[in-house]
């Protein structure tokens, strides 16, 4: 690709990505997510620091189903499994099983929690647009079960880590659509 | 064909050439990186720029001991971009638009790669620079999730050899 191809590739891919939270019955492989993972991760960090932060990657059906227990576990700590535990199960299991893949990231707390959630935010956002090229569409996750200490204990984050976020990958089966976005120039001061 | 190996050789740009930087060229990467994730539509995002006589007031107001990065980049760079995310008592929703600032800022730095304009993206606790916060009009209801410093350069920095993912990612 010419350097004018990828900046008008890339400028679509920009425009073009929609958060995707439904998602096509079909297998994501995780080498692709890994390499993938590893040029977004190329694009945001330097060598100024060691990378404060790790990845989770929950791709296979056994994984997942595993995630699924520890959930489940959380949400029965508030007593909600006195309604219907079954049908709870039931649902969960299978929202879990049409996400096709899972990214949990975790920052270690290293005293500059602002710069360790950019860092991270722009990971995830590269991992995104490289993603959306392949047709592979993403939505973060911040829901209240992912600060349960009984997850984070599953999944095994330790004392001085936290979720940042958890984003829920998988190809993209119909497009949403989307509203305008402002200008970026009704935002812009110029001094 | 694949924009893969644009994110590949993407890296921080510090040192920067003479050649000018337009308006027009900041702003179509802006009216590009809007389209970044963000929850509820909020776009949390908000711009003040900087460039010339406006730059170098910026410039002096910050002590260079306590922030000599910044003051580095501010100097170095032609243009210089702050970017906001709304303070929200709401610790989700504050959490929430700093990650969709945090994603525009990506944004702004990929769409500038692909068209050799390089980035700094300065970001630190600037609570007390009060002038600077002061000067820039930044309101006490916002924070600074980025003072970018952008600008076209000649000589391409080297790459920097960063730690492997394999020993940060666990596959289930």
């Amino acid at each position: 690709m010419s350097a004018t191809q990828q900046k008008s590739a890339l400028s679509r891919l920009v425009r073009e990505r929609r958060s995707i939270r439904s998602f096509a019955k079909r297998d994501l492989s995780p080498e692709l997510i890994v390499e993938l993972l590893q040029a977004a991760e190329a694009s945001v960090l330097s060598t100024d620091q060691e990378p404060s932060h790790r990845f989770l990657l929950l791709a296979s059906p056994e994984g997942k189903a595993k995630a699924a227990s520890i959930v489940m576990d959380a949400y029965s700590e508030q007593g909600l499994y006195k309604w219907l535990p079954n049908k709870l199960n039931q649902l969960m299991a299978d929202r879990i099983a049409q996400i096709p893949a899972f990214l949990i990231a975790i920052a270690k707390d290293r005293g500059q929690k602002e710069r360790e959630h950019a860092t991270v935010s722009a990971v995830l956002q590269s991992l995104t647009l490289l993603a959306w090229e392949h047709d592979i569409g993403a939505v973060w996750n911040t829901e209240s079960f992912m600060h349960k200490p009984s997850f984070k204990l599953g999944v095994g984050v330790q004392e001085d880590e936290r979720i940042v976020t958890i984003l829920y990958l998988g190809y993209c089966e119909k497009v949403p659509k989307t509203k305008p976005r402002t200008p970026a120039e009704k935002k812009l001061t110029y001094l | 064909m694949s924009i893969l190996s644009l994110f590949r050789e993407a890296r921080e740009v510090r040192r920067f050439s003479d050649r000018p930087v337009s308006r027009e060229v900041i702003l179509s990467i802006l009216e590009d990186a809007v389209w970044a994730p963000n929850h509820k539509l909020r776009e949390p995002w908000r711009f003040i720029y900087a460039e010339g006589a406006a730059k170098i007031k910026l410039t002096d107001s910050v002590d260079a001991r306590k922030h000599p990065r910044l003051v580095d980049t501010l100097t170095q760079a032609p243009v210089v971009l702050i970017v906001t995310s709304p303070v929200n008592p709401d610790e989700r929703i504050d959490s929430d638009d700093f990650g969709a600032v945090c994603c525009l800022i990506q944004n702004v730095q990929m769409l500038g790669w692909a068209q050799g304009l390089g980035m700094a993206w300065e970001l630190a606790d600037y609570s007390a620079c009060e002038e600077l916060l002061a000067l820039a009009g930044v309101r006490s209801d916002e924070r600074i999730a980025g003072i970018l410093g952008l600008g076209f350069f000649d000589s391409l920095p080297e790459k920097p050899a960063v730690s492997g993912l394999d020993d940060r990612l666990e596959i289930w």
